[in-house]
């Protein structure tokens, strides 16, 4: 029995680890988003991702204090002592974004990433658990297009495409410990890094030997390494028999980012460097927290906050804005950045209850629903960008115990608190195939 | 089913993170922040030369063995028409017979004074006013010329003048019958097949007085020797042929021209402004075009003044340290690769202005401005375009970098000046960082 243990959790960690690999490899816009995404990417480090695991998705982001026997929360590495299962679950999404500014100029944006690769196995069940997970801390993907249709002089027509690509991953480590039937506690490690990369291209209608397009990439890449640590409370009967309600939080502490900035001309093997400053960037310390009530197996319900004052974050970079760099980094300054909060509600049923493998396919499908709005951290001319967003999903069962395939699904909106700036909406879906294994016991007929 | 559940939800998992071909971007989010989102569009900017002048280098004009459209150069030509603000132009053709392998027997046993020797010649150019005769003055050589690889500037001395012949100068075929008193003198001579090469010198051909310069073929020039009365003859094919070219009367040009002649050489020479390029280093490059526009001034030219169309040549110096001429998309044109050959267009049309090759200049200054620290890299420099006379449309490249046949040819080059587009100019379509 403790040989095939062994192996899966050979191939899980091999599984997380070739993904970190290959994140720190490729191409950032390969590994982190292909597509684009919105205009809001382009200030600070990328849009924030906030992926705990896919029950939480579907439960509007949060769900830092729930526990599941399905799900391991990786925002939270208390929860990580809950584990039953040796677990491998991956997902990825598409989003579309309509772009409206000053209402009458659209874009249409979509975009598919990987939202995480996860593995996890309790090395005591229920007691002591471990947790591994690779995926995105931040994402760049904005685009915009100008287009020139009568340049002066011989030239012809051309358009200049301004592209976001990359943004930063986190790679986390850590084990999660039951203290007793109240108290859990967890740490994480948790690497993050990157590479946040803007692009000019320039590109003519027709081309020729003699007349190049041209690329102009600012490449920032930073790496440093945080924790982080969580605890978390559970009670039984509190409102009435058989209920529970828990009470969850974790702590992202700041940390320092090391790094270069690379200004490149051309690109892939032709490229050129302009410039190469070294520098770095402050990451603020991030609070999670959140309450759940399950009043019953059928029925869960979340409460959570997100807070994270990005508005003492700081980069050297920017006094390296001279030279070749024709802009600071982040984008704006440190100035374009504020402090960020977001919160989130959600629910989930499942009819035949957590437990009920007896019973029909549509009674253990777990059904959840739940939204959240959100301050983004960057402020683009000091106005405040707000996210208001609706979540929902199915999980849908499988003859595997601990096995499910959950489809999420959001749509919201980016308003802009200001005039003159572009208001998002966007709609996505997501897949994640949650696998789950028993392979420290015996398997017992429930 | 659980198995094709999973493998449906993988395939969506990959669908959706592949899925991305649906975007359809705009101007959205241009003009946000305080940062916004601009730049990268090209603009043009114009290189004017820091240095320009005209420098005479006497073009290679002498050939040895066969090529069949190399020709030789006779006569005279004013240039710019009557007025000749160009100055006049002579040209005096060289050439040396070689010896048949045989000699008929009934040639080689004739009375001299039953010999006739004919010079006959193809014409295939033809510069300047073609209204009047030529008269040619014909000399033997007094003693052996080395007419291979000499240049246009050389000269060979001459023996007694051995006859004069006008002809009209747009005759196909000249024949020019050289006086018995000659065959006497030299019958002996040309029938002995071994003293050809050393004691027979061959002619200069020249015109001082003609008012166009005339081109005879190489390949096909030859000195025929034959009985009287009778069809029996030898010939004597072309050995080496060779142009002398020299102005007779200096130039004049417009102050706001510069002059460029073939034949005599005088080629231009341009050194692109430094400070000016040193400004643009780290621009991105999207085109660099040299151009050097040409005027080739025909308004005052009658109806029978005849002047082939010019092509161009554009060479320059390799610096030290710079990379080969291949590696800068240019053509060694000595073999020490320290000059390049600037390719052209193959399709210019006639009288267009000389345009580089815009994939080499781009090569060229691309590296130039690529760099933004120290000084301006090392590439090419002195570059300089002269006028040469192609027998036919190049076919490659390559053959645009190739010194021409012999001629008299012209053009004009505006000088620089406040209206930078009638000036030699490298124009560099660069997108600002």
């Amino acid at each position: 029995m403790r040989a095939p243990f062994l192996r899966a959790v050979r191939g899980g960690l091999l599984a997380v680890v070739l993904c970190a690999a290959a994140g720190m490899m490729s191409a950032p816009a390969l590994a982190q988003s292909n597509g684009d995404g919105t205009i809001y990417s382009r200030y600070g480090l990328g849009s924030l991702e906030t992926f705990s695991s896919s029950q939480s998705a579907a439960l509007g982001g949060g769900a830092y204090a729930l526990r599941s026997l399905n799900y391991t929360a990786m925002a939270n590495p208390a929860l990580w002592s809950d584990q039953v299962f040796t677990r491998l679950s991956a997902g990825g999404s598409y989003e579309r974004i309509q772009a409206t500014r000053d209402g009458n100029q659209t874009s249409h944006l979509s975009s598919g990433s990987v939202e995480s690769v996860q593995f996890n196995f309790p090395l005591y069940e229920r007691e002591l658990g471990v947790g591994l997970s690779f995926q995105p801390y931040s994402v760049t993907n904005y685009r915009a297009l100008r287009t020139n249709d009568a340049p002066s002089g011989d030239l012809p027509a051309y358009e200049v495409d301004y592209q976001g690509t990359g943004g930063l991953y986190s790679f986390r480590g850590g084990l999660g410990y039951k203290v007793n039937e109240i108290l859990r506690v967890g740490a994480s490690v948790d690497v993050i890094f990157g590479i946040v990369e803007s692009q000019r291209r320039t590109e003519f209608e027709v081309t020729s030997t003699s007349l190049r397009n041209t690329v102009v990439s600012d490449a920032t890449r930073l790496s440093g390494v945080s924790g982080t640590l969580g605890a978390h409370l559970s009670f039984a009967d509190v409102f009435a028999a058989e209920d529970a309600f828990s009470v969850g939080g974790a702590v992202e502490l700041p940390t320092t980012l090391s790094g270069r900035r690379i200004r490149t001309l051309d690109e892939d093997l032709a490229r050129d460097t302009l410039s190469n400053v070294q520098g770095d960037a402050s990451i603020p310390w991030r609070a999670r927290l959140g309450v759940a009530y399950q009043p019953n197996e059928r029925w869960s319900f979340v409460l959570d906050g997100d807070f994270e004052p990005w508005s003492t974050f700081s980069s050297s970079f920017n006094s390296s804005s001279e030279g070749t760099f024709g802009r600071q980094f982040p984008v704006g300054g440190d100035g374009s950045l504020t402090d960020r909060w977001r919160l989130s509600a959600g629910a989930e049923v499942v009819p035949a209850g957590e437990g009920g493998g007896l019973s029909g396919f549509f009674g253990r499908t777990g059904y959840r629903f739940g939204a959240y709005t959100e301050q983004l951290y960057v402020q683009p001319n000091n106005n405040n960008v707000q996210v208001y967003a609706a979540t929902g999903g199915f999980s849908l069962p499988t003859s595997l115990p601990g096995t499910r395939i959950d489809l999420n699904l959001r749509a919201g909106v980016r308003e802009p608190r200001g005039d003159s700036f572009v208001r998002d909406v966007f709609y996505g879906v997501s897949v994640h195939v949650n696998f789950g294994e028993r392979w420290f016991q015996q398997r017992k007929l429930r | 089913m659980t198995y094709f559940r999973l493998s449906a939800a993988l395939g969506g998992f990959l669908l959706l993170a592949t899925l991305v071909s649906c975007s359809d971007p705009s101007g959205v989010g241009l003009g946000v922040g305080e940062d916004p989102l601009e730049g990268g569009d090209p603009t043009v900017e114009t290189v004017l030369p820091d240095t320009i002048y005209t420098e005479a280098s006497a073009p290679r004009t002498g050939l040895s063995g066969a090529q069949q459209t190399w020709r030789f150069l006779a006569g005279a030509v004013s240039l710019g028409g009557t007025s000749n603000p160009y100055g006049r132009v002579q040209a005096n053709g060289y050439f040396d017979v070689q010896a048949p392998d045989n000699i008929p027997t009934s040639i080689a046993l004739a009375n001299p004074d039953s010999l006739d020797a004919t010079l006959r010649l193809q014409t295939n150019y033809v510069h300047g006013d073609t209204s009047s005769e030529v008269s040619f003055r014909l000399h033997d050589l007094a003693q052996e010329a080395e007419m291979n690889e000499a240049t246009a500037d050389t000269t060979f001395p001459v023996g007694a003048e051995v006859a004069t012949y006008t002809r009209s100068p747009t005759d196909s075929s000249v024949a020019l019958s050289l006086p018995s008193s000659w065959v006497q003198n030299n019958a002996d001579l040309l029938r002995d097949t071994t003293r050809v090469g050393p004691d027979f010198h061959g002619f200069r051909l020249s015109a001082p007085d003609a008012e166009a310069a005339v081109g005879f073929e190489h390949a096909t020039a030859r000195l025929e020797l034959s009985l009287a009365g009778s069809d029996e003859s030898v010939t004597y094919a072309v050995e080496k042929t060779f142009s002398n070219v020299r102005r007779s009367t200096p130039a004049s040009p417009p102050e706001d021209r510069l002059l460029l002649q073939d034949g005599v050489g005088d080629q231009l020479v341009v050194e692109w402004d430094e400070a000016r390029l040193d400004s643009l280093r780290g621009s991105p490059l999207n085109r660099a075009s040299i151009i050097i526009p040409t005027d080739p001034d025909t308004a005052s030219l009658g109806e029978s003044f005849v002047r082939p169309t010019p092509d161009y040549r554009v060479t320059a110096t390799r610096e030290t340290s710079a990379p080969s001429c291949g590696a800068l998309q240019t053509f060694e044109v000595t073999s020490e690769g320290d000059v390049c050959g600037l390719p052209l267009p193959t399709d210019t049309p006639a009288d267009a202005d000389i345009r580089v090759d815009e994939r080499s200049s781009f090569t060229i200054f691309e590296r130039l401005l690529v760099d933004t620290e120290g000084p301006l890299p090392s590439t090419l420099s002195e570059y300089r375009a002269q006028v040469v006379d192609r027998p036919g449309t190049p076919q490659n490249a390559s053959e645009t970098v190739q010194i021409g046949l012999p001629s008299t040819l012209t053009t004009l080059i505006p000088r620089p000046r406040p209206d930078s587009s009638m000036a030699p100019r490298l124009e560099l379509t660069v997108t600002p960082l």
